[in-house]
């Protein structure tokens, strides 16, 4: 018995370490993390140069991208375009910018916004979409009681019965087919909303890597295959409907690269941006009638490029912080903390044990802890549990260290 | 004897049992209801979308339900035991007291598992009654979380009820506290696929505390 009840307090033990590691780190980071306040980047048409705004002590700040600080009015006039509805109401927007007469409904049209986080990405997708008709009788988008599949074939699943509707599912799946589709389907990606002004319908990628869209159109399949650039491994594709209809869906690929795939019969047009990695960073594209400002957000910089509407690159502008690890906070929890164990993590929604090592600074700490434990618990007389104890919170620091001195059990 | 011994545990949970039953069962029957409910004044087809796209779980009334049976059940199993100090006779069997300790546990395991499978067979046979498969199929690895939490709170009790020493027993409940709470992080269908596995099999693990527990019982630290 007592063998076995050395085992479970060394359980004991271990678990309580774990459950420090999770919730030691925690409180000290809600106790003491300050909020860094990221910039928002802006591309004037006006001076042809990066305007930024961000929060320093709780106000809005605007400067150039040479850190010259700029009013709001200064920033609201080189942004015409984004800030048309303030200007006007200033009256102040001008009847042409750059030699082009303004027109709102067309300014509108070609203001585009639209980001996408790791956190968007990441998350277990049930594989059923919406077979959304994409010319539907009406003005407007109806959501369908038709949800697909693509396993081994093309499955049609009806929402109000719950049973799969064959003759329509057979239909696609010849349709697929036909066009080469290798069964199963890998990833699956589309908007699946109706409150969208059209539906491009979903990519497929299929078994052997290569993309398909998807659609369905007067209650019939469409389906064609897209052809990419032989490096290209799909990480993601981002579609997403805007009036402007420029492109269908953006493709992140696995080698970090960005692409569009353009209206112009699929043509593929690769951004001007350098490892781009999803997993890890925020992609934001904003666009007006002369230009694209596309921003790189990562854990303690941005850097965004400004393009001209054919994605030829103009300028670039990078801002570095310094992000709650690496600041005086994030430092000293290093001296205290071995590691710091969470089951979430803010670049996905899965749980999983996110583990982080802090460089060798604990040592000072896990030593002296040590040291306190043998002294403490000097009475214990065997050799072997002075050792285990010595060398458990060498290893695990200050959780060790706790969890020793809450369970005494001599064994 | 071991026969007799299992006889003398379901003497002590029957009641306890049943009304775990009974609880689980009015949870199912109102997740039933306000499923039926739901499609009758939208439609089934709005439900789908809600419970793929918005992660909407029609079951989420469940989710402590493994937690408060475990919690019943833990009670009932050792309470009687420590009353007038009975786990003594128990430990004076002539079985290994181990072994007596480990077949108490596992027994409440063994019950626990059942009404747990029971309680996950009605679910899918709901569920698959109104959603695909591939909604079906993701109630095992989301439920498992919930689940593991009833193990975990179960376990724990047995060796929170037979320690004596109470600064022991309200420290280890304390930790048992934040590391059950770690089941409940999100309502994401099959949020915990990457280690639930992993977290489960630790919390089998968690069984052999009883025998810390009772070790000290039977040296007599009070």
């Amino acid at each position: 018995m007592k063998r076995f009840s050395t085992f479970s307090s060394i359980i004991l033990i271990f678990l309580i370490t774990i459950v420090l590691s999770i919730f030691l780190p925690r409180y000290y980071w809600i106790s003491f993390e300050q909020n860094v306040q990221i910039p928002k980047v802006f591309f004037s048409p006006i001076t042809k140069q990066f305007i930024i705004h961000k929060q320093i002590d709780k106000h809005v700040v605007y400067y150039d991208e040479t850190f010259k600080r700029i009013t709001r009015e200064d920033f609201e006039s080189n942004t015409p375009y984004l800030n048309y509805r303030q200007l006007v109401f200033r009256q102040e927007m001008p009847d042409t910018i750059l030699g082009k007469p303004v027109n709102f409904q067309e300014i509108k049209e070609n203001n585009l916004f639209f980001s996408i986080d790791p956190e968007d990405v990441y998350f277990y997708q049930i594989n059923l979409f919406p077979l959304i008709e994409a010319k539907p009788n009406g003005p407007q988008l109806i959501s369908p009681q038709e949800y697909f599949r693509v396993t081994d074939k093309f499955e049609i699943f009806d929402a109000q019965t719950n049973k799969i509707n064959a003759k329509m599912s057979k239909l696609f799946d010849e349709e697929l087919r036909k066009y080469g589709f290798n069964f199963p389907a890998k990833n699956y990606f589309g908007e699946p909303s109706t409150r969208k002004p059209y539906h491009e319908g979903y990519f497929l990628v299929d078994n052997s890597g290569d993309i398909f869209h998807i659609n369905r159109i007067e209650n019939k399949p469409f389906c064609k295959k897209i052809e990419v650039p032989n490096d290209y491994k799909i990480e993601h594709i981002l579609v997403r409907e805007f009036p402007l209809q420029e492109f269908h869906g953006i493709i992140f690929t696995k080698n970090h690269k960005i692409a569009l795939i353009s209206y112009d019969n699929y043509r593929i047009i690769e951004l001007p941006i350098k490892d781009f990695d999803l997993t890890e960073s925020k992609f934001e594209l904003k666009g007006d009638i002369f230009y694209r400002t596309i921003s790189v957000f990562n854990d303690n910089s941005v850097v965004s490029y400004a393009t001209d509407r054919n994605y030829k690159l103009i300028s670039t502008y990078t801002e570095k912080w310094v992000n709650a690890k690496k600041s005086d906070i994030g430092k000293i929890a290093e001296y205290i903390f071995p590691f710091q164990l969470s089951l979430e993590n803010e670049k996905n929604l899965f749980i999983d044990f996110y583990i982080e090592f802090s460089n060798w600074n604990f040592i000072f700490l896990n030593s002296i802890l040590a040291i306190a434990i043998l002294i403490i618990r000097k009475s214990q007389k065997q050799t072997s549990q002075k050792l285990f104890n010595a060398v458990y919170v060498l290893l695990t620091g200050i959780f060790g260290f706790i969890a020793l001195l809450v369970i005494k059990d001599e064994f | 004897m071991l026969l007799s011994l299992a006889y003398k545990e379901w003497i002590k949970i029957r009641w306890a049992y049943l009304v775990s039953l009974a609880i689980g069962l009015g949870i199912i029957l109102s997740i039933f209801l306000n499923l039926r409910l739901l499609v009758e004044f939208n439609s089934l087809k709005e439900l789908w979308n809600y419970i793929i796209f918005k992660n909407y779980l029609f079951y989420s009334q469940f989710r402590f339900i493994p937690l408060l049976i475990g919690l019943i059940l833990g009670i009932a199993q050792f309470v009687p035991e420590i009353q007038n100090l009975r786990l003594k006779l128990a430990l004076h069997l002539p079985i290994e007291e181990t072994k007596t300790l480990f077949f108490m546990v596992f027994y409440g395991f063994a019950l626990l598992t059942a009404i747990f499978l029971f309680f996950y067979l009605i679910l899918v046979s709901i569920s698959s009654s109104y959603f695909p498969p591939d909604i079906t199929n993701t109630i095992f690895i989301t439920l498992l979380p919930w689940y593991t939490a009833g193990y975990a709170v179960y376990f724990f009790a047995s060796v929170i009820i037979i320690e004596q020493i109470w600064v022991r027993r309200i420290s280890i409940s304390l930790f048992a506290v934040l590391l059950i709470s770690q089941f409940f992080h999100t309502m994401n269908h099959n949020a915990y696929i990457k280690i639930i596995i992993p977290i489960f099999l630790f919390v089998i693990l968690l069984s052999t505390l009883i025998i810390t527990s009772g070790y000290r019982f039977k040296r007599g630290l009070r």
